[in-house]
C-alpha cells in the first residue's frame, strides 16, 4: 500500500508580498502577542530586488538526528515537528542544522520551537491575504501548480477595472 | 484610566529622550496625561513640540526637535497600523511640520519596547542612532555622511544584521534643503514639510532598529476578533480590487476622467500624454509585483522595473500617483520610466517628490513666460517635457548646486527671488507646494489644502468621500447637503472637511494608514474606539475621541497662530480660486473658498477676522491655557 502523504505548508514565493501577516497571526496563536521573534514563520526580504520569500519548517527532519536529547519527533496527529519541551536541555544544534533557519530559540523559556502546523490548521495559511501559502501533501501541491501553470499560459487572469463600477 | 499603570498595552510604555548635544539617551515612562490626551503619534508630536519650543526658532537651528512617534496600535495586526509621524518646527513653512511614513520601520521600534523618541540639539559630527531592544547608542556616522538613504540602508544592515530596520536622509537632508524627506525601507518616505532638513541639521544620519520583543494588547480575544470583521469590510470595499492591485496609480486614471490631472503647474486638467501615464501602462510594462508595508491587507505599494530604453535597469519600490502626477503631467511628461527612474533619484537622494516636481513645474511655466533663461538655470533648458532638464535638476538640488541651490529653497522662495509677477503661479500654501490632485474638480479637498496645518496638504483632511460616487442620501445624513457627494459642488464640504480633519488627526495618532479609515471608511470614530479600547485597556469612546482629535488639531492651529501663520495664510493659490479649469470635464470650476470659509470657521469656533480660536472652544479643549501664554484667544464672544 502507498504511504499517505502527510500535509505541510508550500510558498508560492512571487505571490507573497511581504505583509507579514502571516508572523502576526502565527505568534498571536501560539502566545497571544504581537512578536515577529516568536513566529514560526517569517519573511525574509530584499527590498532592492523586489524579493519577498517566507521561510518556514518542510519537515525535513534534520532537526530530529541533530538533537542529542531525542526531544525531536514528529507529531503522530499531524505530522509536524514536535519538541518536548520537557527533555529539551537548550542545546541547540537542532538550530544549528536547520537548513531553512526556522528552528528558533525562546531564550526566556530555554527551549527551541518550530512550527506545530497549528494542529492542522496552520493561520498563515489561513490569513494569507495573498494567498501565497498551501497546507497541501506534496502531490497536492504540485496538481495544484500544474493548474496555476496552465491558467497562465491561457491568459485566463482577470484584472480588476481600474475605476470601479458601482 | 488605565486599570495598571505600570503595565503597558498596545502602547509600550517607554519613550527615549535623545540630547545630541551632550550625547545623552534617558528613557522616560510613557505619560498618562499624553495617552488620554492625545492619543500617540501626531497628537504626542504637537504635544510636545509646542510644550519644549520656543516661539521664532530657527528650525534649522539646534534648538529645533525632531519627533518620531508610534500610536498604540504599532505592531499589532490592526490592519494598516505600521504608520509613524516624524516631526518638527517646519524649515519649509516655519509652523508645525509632521510627516507620516509606513514599511516596517515603526512595529520594528515598538517591539525593541519604545512608543516614541524626542531628539534635541546638534551633534558635533555626523552621528547615528542605534537601538537594539534595550541597548541604545549614538553611533559615529561619519563613514555614512555623503551616502544616499539606500546606500546608508545597506551599509548598516551589512553592519549589523539584514532584519534591522534603518531611516535614513541622503544628501537632500545634509545639504538642507528645504522639502528633503526621510526614508526608510528605500521606498518609504516621511517626506513633507522638510522634516528630512531637520534631521540633517541636527548631523543625525540615520536610525537602525532591531526589536525582540512583543506587542500585548489589553483584550486579545476581542480585538483579535473585531479584525476580521473589519478586514471584510476593507475586502468588501467597491475601490479595494482597484488600490490593491494598480497600486495608487489608478488615481492618474481618476484624475484624467473627472478632468483634473494636473497639467504644466496646473494650467489645465486635461494631458495629453495621459495614456502613458494610466495605471494600465503601469501594470503592463512597469509593475513586476505588489510590496506591501507591514500587516497591510491593502498593500498599494508596488515593486517596478524598467525593461527597456535609456533607464533600461531602473527599480525599485513605484512612483506614487502623486509622484507620477508631480514629475509627470506637472511637468509636461509623459513618460512612467522617466518618472521611475526620478523617482529612484528622489528617493536615495531624500527629497519630497511633491515640493520638488512642484517646484520644477514651476520653473518650467517662468521659462514659458520668458521670466528665466538658459542664463539663469545654468544652461539647462527647463521647458515642457524636458526630462533631461527634470533628472538633472533633481541632482543640482540635492547638492544644491548652481541653479539648484535655489530650487532647494522651495517655490515660495523661489518666486520671490524672480519676481516679476511669478508670484501669481508659484503654487504654495504656508510656503509649501500643492499635492497632485487639481482641486478644483474636488471642492472639499481645496478647501482641506487651504486651511491644513502644514501646508498646502490633501492628507490632512483627505475628504475621499466627495469622490465615491455616494448616494446623495449618504451625503445628507453624514454632512447635512445633498450634493455634498458630487466633487464639483461646495455645499457640505466645510462639515466635510472638519470632520475628517478631527478623526483624521485621530487616524495619524493612532499611526493607522488613511486608505484604511477614509478609502473604504472601514474604520469609522465607533470602530477606531474598538481598536483603541481592546488594544489599549482606556475607555476611547467615540465621543472622547472626536474630542482628542479636535484638541489635536487646535494645538497645531495654536502652534502656527504662535509663529504669526493665522487667518491670511488659509488660502489658496491664486490660480486655483481665481482661473477656472479651461477646458474638459471639469471645465468652468475653481474653488468657492470664499463661500467655503466662513462656514469652516463657524463651525470650528473661531473668529473670521482675527482667526483667533473661541474661549468657549479652548475650554472645551482643554487648551486655554497655552492660547492665554501667547495671547491667541479671540476676544469676541
Amino acid at each position: 500500500m502507498e504511504k499517505q502523504q502527510t500535509k505541510r505548508i508550500f510558498v508560492m514565493q512571487d505571490r507573497c508580498n511581504g505583509c507579514r501577516i502571516c508572523e502576526l497571526r502565527c505568534s498571536f496563536y501560539h502566545n497571544q502577542v504581537y512578536s515577529p521573534t516568536l513566529s514560526r514563520i517569517y519573511v525574509v526580504k530584499s527590498e532592492l530586488e523586489g524579493l519577498t520569500e517566507p521561510k518556514t519548517c518542510v519537515i525535513c527532519g534534520k532537526c530530529i538526528d541533530a538533537c542529542p536529547e531525542k526531544a525531536i519527533s514528529k507529531s503522530t496527529t499531524t505530522g509536524a515537528i514536535s519538541i518536548n519541551g520537557e527533555i529539551c536541555t537548550g542545546y541547540m544544534a537542532c538550530v544549528e542544522v536547520c537548513p531553512f533557519e526556522v528552528m528558533r530559540f525562546d531564550h526566556t523559556k530555554g527551549v527551541a520551537f518550530t512550527c506545530d502546523l497549528c494542529d492542522g490548521d496552520p493561520q498563515c495559511v489561513k490569513y494569507c491575504p495573498e494567498e501565497a501559502l498551501f497546507y497541501m501533501t506534496p502531490k497536492e501541491f504540485s496538481d495544484f501548480k500544474k493548474k496555476e501553470q496552465q491558467t497562465k499560459s491561457t491568459g485566463e487572469q482577470k484584472k480588476p477595472d481600474v475605476i470601479p463600477q458601482e | 484610566m488605565n486599570p495598571n499603570p505600570s503595565k503597558f498595552y498596545g502602547y509600550r510604555g517607554q519613550i527615549l529622550i535623545v540630547d545630541l548635544e551632550e550625547s545623552t539617551v534617558q528613557k522616560e515612562t510613557l505619560d498618562q496625561k499624553y495617552i488620554e490626551e492625545f492619543l500617540g503619534g501626531r497628537g504626542w508630536a504637537i504635544k510636545y513640540l509646542f510644550d519644549n519650543l520656543e516661539k521664532d526658532i530657527d528650525p534649522l537651528g539646534p534648538e529645533n526637535i525632531l519627533v518620531i512617534s508610534l500610536g498604540p496600535l504599532t505592531g499589532t495586526l490592526a490592519p494598516s497600523s505600521a504608520r509613524y509621524t516624524i516631526a518638527s518646527k517646519s524649515p519649509l513653512t516655519g509652523g508645525i511640520g509632521y510627516a507620516n511614513s509606513g514599511g516596517h520601520f515603526a512595529p520594528e521600534l515598538a517591539y525593541a519596547g519604545y512608543d516614541a523618541i524626542f531628539i534635541h540639539g546638534r551633534a558635533k559630527s555626523p552621528v547615528y542612532l542605534y537601538i537594539k531592544d534595550d541597548e541604545v547608542e549614538i553611533k559615529d556616522a561619519k563613514h555614512l555622511w555623503g551616502k544616499d538613504t539606500w546606500e546608508t540602508d545597506e551599509i548598516l544592515r551589512a553592519e549589523y544584521s539584514e532584519d534591522f530596520q534603518v531611516l535614513s536622509i541622503g544628501q537632500g537632508g545634509e545639504n538642507l534643503v528645504k522639502y528633503a524627506a526621510i526614508l526608510n525601507n528605500l521606498s518609504r518616505a516621511a517626506a513633507r514639510t522638510g522634516v528630512g532638513a531637520v534631521m540633517g541639521s541636527k548631523n543625525l544620519k540615520a536610525i537602525a532598529v532591531k526589536g525582540s520583543g512583543a506587542v500585548e494588547v489589553a483584550e486579545p480575544k476581542a480585538f483579535d476578533s473585531f479584525i476580521d470583521e473589519t478586514l471584510q469590510k476593507i475586502y468588501d470595499d467597491p475601490a479595494y480590487p482597484s488600490l490593491s492591485y494598480y497600486g495608487t496609480a489608478f488615481l492618474v486614471d481618476l484624475a484624467y476622467i473627472s478632468g483634473g490631472l494636473a497639467t504644466r503647474n496646473n494650467q489645465t486638467g486635461i494631458f495629453e500624454d495621459y495614456e502613458s501615464l494610466s495605471a494600465e501602462t503601469f501594470d503592463e510594462e512597469f509593475k513586476v509585483k505588489s510590496e506591501s508595508c507591514f500587516a497591510c491587507p491593502i498593500h498599494c505599494g508596488k515593486y517596478s522595473k524598467v525593461e527597456s530604453g535609456k533607464y533600461a535597469g531602473t527599480k525599485g519600490g513605484s512612483p506614487e500617483y502623486e509622484t507620477i502626477v508631480c514629475f509627470g503631467s506637472k511637468c509636461g511628461i509623459g513618460d512612467l520610466a522617466v518618472i521611475i527612474k526620478a523617482n529612484e533619484l528622489a528617493n536615495r537622494y531624500g527629497l519630497d517628490t511633491i515640493s520638488l516636481g512642484d517646484t520644477i513645474a514651476f520653473v518650467m511655466e517662468a521659462f514659458q513666460k520668458g521670466l528665466l533663461t538658459k542664463e539663469d538655470t545654468d544652461g539647462i533648458e527647463v521647458v515642457w517635457g524636458n526630462e533631461e532638464a527634470l533628472l538633472s535638476l533633481i541632482t543640482k538640488v540635492a547638492y544644491r548646486e548652481g541653479f539648484g541651490n535655489d530650487l532647494a529653497e522651495g517655490t515660495k522662495r523661489l518666486s520671490e527671488k524672480i519676481g516679476k509677477g511669478s508670484e501669481k503661479f508659484a503654487h504654495h500654501i504656508k510656503g509649501m507646494e500643492p499635492p497632485a490632485y487639481d482641486v478644483r474638480t474636488a471642492k472639499a479637498f481645496g478647501l482641506g489644502w487651504a486651511t491644513a496645518t502644514r501646508g498646502a496638504d490633501h492628507l490632512a483632511a483627505l475628504p475621499n468621500f466627495e469622490l465615491l460616487g455616494y448616494d446623495p442620501e449618504k451625503g445628507l445624513e453624514w454632512f447635512g447637503s445633498k450634493e455634498s457627494v458630487d466633487p464639483f459642488s461646495w455645499k457640505g464640504k466645510p462639515r466635510m472637511v472638519y470632520w475628517h480633519e478631527n478623526f483624521g488627526a485621530i487616524v495619524d495618532s493612532a499611526e493607522m494608514c488613511k486608505y484604511t479609515c477614509f478609502s473604504a471608511y472601514a474604520v469609522k470614530p465607533e470602530d477606531m474606539s474598538k481598536f483603541l479600547t481592546y488594544a489599549t485597556g482606556y475607555d476611547f469612546s467615540p465621543d472622547k475621541l472626536m474630542l482628542i482629535g479636535e484638541r489635536i488639531y487646535n494645538l497645531e492651529r495654536l502652534f502656527n497662530l504662535r509663529e504669526g501663520i493665522g487667518r491670511d495664510e488659509d488660502k489658496l493659490p491664486p490660480r486655483f480660486t481665481d482661473e477656472p479649469l479651461p477646458e474638459g470635464p471639469a471645465k468652468g470650476n475653481y474653488v468657492e473658498l470664499d463661500k467655503m470659509l466662513p462656514e469652516y470657521y463657524e463651525l470650528r469656533q473661531w473668529d473670521f477676522k482675527s482667526g483667533l480660536p473661541s474661549v468657549l472652544l479652548l475650554e472645551k479643549l482643554n487648551l486655554l491655557a497655552e492660547a492665554e501664554k501667547y495671547d491667541l484667544k479671540s476676544k469676541e464672544e
